[in-house]
């Protein structure tokens, strides 16, 4: 269900980064990096600025200060050629089948999969000519992890990717993931679960930020 | 660009809503017009190309607030800018398609319309010519005002605000085509202002929409 050839080697580096919205500062002097086969867990409670910094490693948002870079043998690359999302919102236009979902995305990823196996490898077959806007909140969750595999990004930055998922949906992510950093990707991923509940086997970072 | 279309008119075709009420709107005012001046010919001749322009313009304003608000709204614009795709080849999708399934029609139900005030087919000819020529203008400054205030409260109505006084010249240089349209055919200067304006407002507003979308997601 997912391409096995090994992703280029990317590495995410945030450079004493700063970040406030309005008068609040959310983090300063913030430094990570994530390496190839890399998870990085951001923890933490709501609003404390986990999907902050998923944006601004997005480009979403503007660090006050400091600097993020994605980089691949030394060289710096745009996000656009490095970074896959999933996000709070499905970003799935309620009026297109499954199929058609991914048979879009695909097409803009210049990616050639076999659609009825990536579609039945997410658990999907049964909906694959529903059109997304019958689709539970977890079957859609499923359809954004399959839109994530298709675009062979190596970097992964995932928003509470547990949310709305089901057991199966749970050890689908987990297993996703295992085979993304075994390809020599990574993952940024907001949290405010138990880290340990996904992905148990990959190597793990928590962050913390602060109020 | 091309995947960015076939999506983009599927969608349009599978949810009609927005260009029928468009159309619908164009028919229905046009009619009432007619009906208002007791079919009085002679007076629906003289104010027919105005009239109809204004049909048109209101029309096309009623299909553009939601050309954005939705794909930034469900995280599809994020999408697309990791995936690569430029602000300039979503906004242009959102061009042709706005163009083959509002305009088209509009420029299709013209000689409907002209039958009813029973204009000539010369005239009925050069208020479509004219539509053809001029509602891209009015299509790209729609565009730029859509992607501009997506998001916003009241919209809808910023988006009238924005647009509507950059609609003067328009039919100011459309009414003039018409006019010259039967002596000196589809190169009078009416025209090619209305020309020049269309291709002015596309170099302009094209690029502005797409940079607006960027300066909206952040």
């Amino acid at each position: 269900m997912l391409a096995s050839d090994a992703l280029p080697p990317t590495r995410l580096t945030f450079d004493k980064v700063a970040f406030s919205r309005g008068a609040r500062t959310l983090f300063s002097e913030l430094s990570f990096v994530l390496e190839p086969g890399q998870i990085f867990w951001i923890m933490g409670d709501n609003g404390i600025g986990k999907t902050s910094i998923l944006k601004l490693a997005m480009g979403f948002l503007k660090p006050d200060s400091g600097e993020i870079t994605c980089q691949t043998n030394g060289r710096s690359i745009p996000v656009e050629q490095c970074i896959g999302y999933i996000g709070h919102a499905d970003a799935f236009e309620p009026l297109l089948t499954v199929r058609e979902t991914l048979a879009f995305w695909a097409e803009i990823y210049d990616a050639d999969p076999d659609l009825n196996t990536l579609i039945e490898g997410f658990g999907l077959s049964e909906q694959i000519n529903l059109r997304t806007s019958s689709l539970s909140a977890g079957q859609k969750r499923r359809l954004a992890l399959a839109r994530l595999s298709l675009s062979n990004r190596p970097i992964w930055i995932m928003d509470e990717p547990k949310a709305a998922m089901d057991q199966t949906g749970q050890e689908l992510i987990a297993s996703i993931l295992e085979r993304h950093l075994q390809r020599g990707g990574s993952a940024l991923v907001a949290s405010h679960y138990d880290a340990s509940a996904i992905g148990k086997h990959s190597r793990k970072l928590v962050l913390e930020t602060a109020r | 660009m091309t995947a960015l279309f076939k999506r983009d008119l599927k969608v349009l075709f599978r949810q009609p809503r927005g260009w029928l009420l468009a159309l619908t709107f164009f028919v229905m005012f046009l009619s009432i017009i007619a009906i208002a001046l007791q079919g009085d010919i002679r007076v629906l001749n003289r104010i027919a190309a105005p009239l109809i322009w204004l049909a048109a313009i209101f029309s096309l304003l009623l299909t553009f607030e939601s050309l954005f608000a939705a794909n930034i709204q469900n995280g599809t614009m994020e999408q697309y800018r990791l995936a690569g795709l430029s602000g300039l080849s979503i906004v242009l999708s959102k061009f042709v398609t706005v163009f083959v399934t509002s305009i088209l029609p509009l420029v299709l139900a013209t000689p409907i319309i002209g039958v009813l005030y029973q204009l000539s087919v010369m005239h009925i000819a050069s208020i479509a010519l004219s539509l053809l020529i001029g509602a891209p203008a009015v299509l790209a400054m729609g565009l730029a005002s859509a992607a501009l205030v997506s998001g916003q409260r009241s919209a809808g109505f910023l988006i009238i605000l924005l647009t509507l006084p950059f609609m003067v010249p328009v039919i100011i240089f459309a009414q003039a085509g018409i006019d010259a349209y039967p002596r000196e055919g589809l190169g009078n200067a009416g025209f090619l202002a209305l020309m020049g304006f269309s291709l002015l407002s596309f170099a302009i507003c094209i690029p502005a929409s797409a940079a607006a979308l960027k300066i909206n997601m952040e």
